[in-house]
């Protein structure tokens, strides 16, 4: 009885000892809330656990250690997934549109304002 | 009739945009290495550990690279395809083995037959992400100066290869089944 008492406890203390989480530093953890898991689109590399999102965890890290910084990171992940990998796309070329869309349509918005309320004064 | 048609164009306008949208796959992220040369990699071959296969291999030739594992269950799917077009096709393909044991994946080869002319072995996905691998399986067509001419993802199927792959191997090739 006492040896299978200590074969469960061992058991629990092994398997606790396995899932002991990896310790990231911060850069490391705000990085991974930035960046989309592309397997489960709308979990970040922080939330998931998907094999895909364990290697960019593994990748990123060891970048990290090399000191390159926050930039260089997003660089190399959108060189190789496209801008959809991170959650807030950086402002280029391509992204203009994203970006600037909802102000031009508000300055459109505005011209059109400013014109129906100059024909209702001249009406 | 100014001053109805604007909104009117811009709500068209807005219903086309969101009709199209419903067609829109998210799962599908176009990658940006089209057009971009194959990633610089160097793995050993799955079936000769001490075979080194890099991304000059099988340059001067066009071929596909076929992204597969043996948990993948679209490449299950896939495989009997691949064997089909392997000996039909003209363009070699080479496999990349991704976060696979090589047991298995030596065993799924000998039970499902090999269309590949050769499988990198990239049992950690580190040289599968300098692809932008996210979901297996994924196949490229590789023009013969090296560069990606497109990325397939999902499982190949006659619609896809006949649709997608034929037309632009005619146009690297000049001719299909293709001759290098």
């Amino acid at each position: 009885m006492q040896k299978l008492i200590i074969s469960i406890f061992f058991i629990f203390f092994i398997q606790t000892a396995s899932t002991q989480p990896i310790a990231y530093s911060e850069q490391e953890r705000v990085l991974f809330e930035q960046i989309r898991c592309l397997v489960c689109q709308n979990q970040s590399l922080a939330d998931s656990q998907a094999p895909l999102a364990v290697d960019l965890k593994r990748e990123i890290s060891l970048l990290v250690n090399d000191g390159y910084d926050d930039n260089q990171i997003f660089q190399y992940l959108t060189d190789r997934y496209g801008d959809f990998v991170l959650y807030k796309p950086r402002f280029t070329a391509v992204t203009f549109l994203l970006w600037s869309g909802p102000f031009i349509m508000l300055l459109i918005a505005f011209f059109v304002f400013i014109r129906i309320l100059r024909q209702s004064a001249k009406g | 009739m100014i001053k109805y048609s604007i909104p009117l164009i811009t709500l068209t306008l807005v219903l086309f945009i969101m009709y199209r949208g419903l067609d829109l796959d998210p799962t599908v992220v176009p990658s940006p290495l089209i057009d971009k040369p194959v990633p610089v990699f160097s793995l050993p071959s799955l079936l000769d550990s001490d075979t080194v296969i890099t991304n000059n291999s099988f340059i001067d030739q066009v071929h596909l690279i076929n992204v597969w594992a043996t948990w993948c269950v679209g490449c299950r799917i896939e495989h009997d395809f691949l064997n089909t077009i392997t000996s039909a096709s003209g363009i070699p393909i080479l496999g990349l083995n991704w976060r696979d044991s090589q047991s298995e994946a030596l065993l799924w080869l000998d039970n499902l037959g090999n269309p590949y002319i050769d499988t990198a072995f990239d049992p950690d996905g580190k040289v599968s992400i300098d692809f932008g691998v996210y979901g297996a399986p994924e196949t490229y067509l590789i023009r013969s100066d090296g560069t990606i001419a497109y990325k397939h993802i999902a499982p190949l199927t006659v619609d896809v290869w006949e649709g997608e792959f034929i037309p632009r191997i005619t146009d690297l090739c000049g001719s299909y089944p293709c001759r290098n």
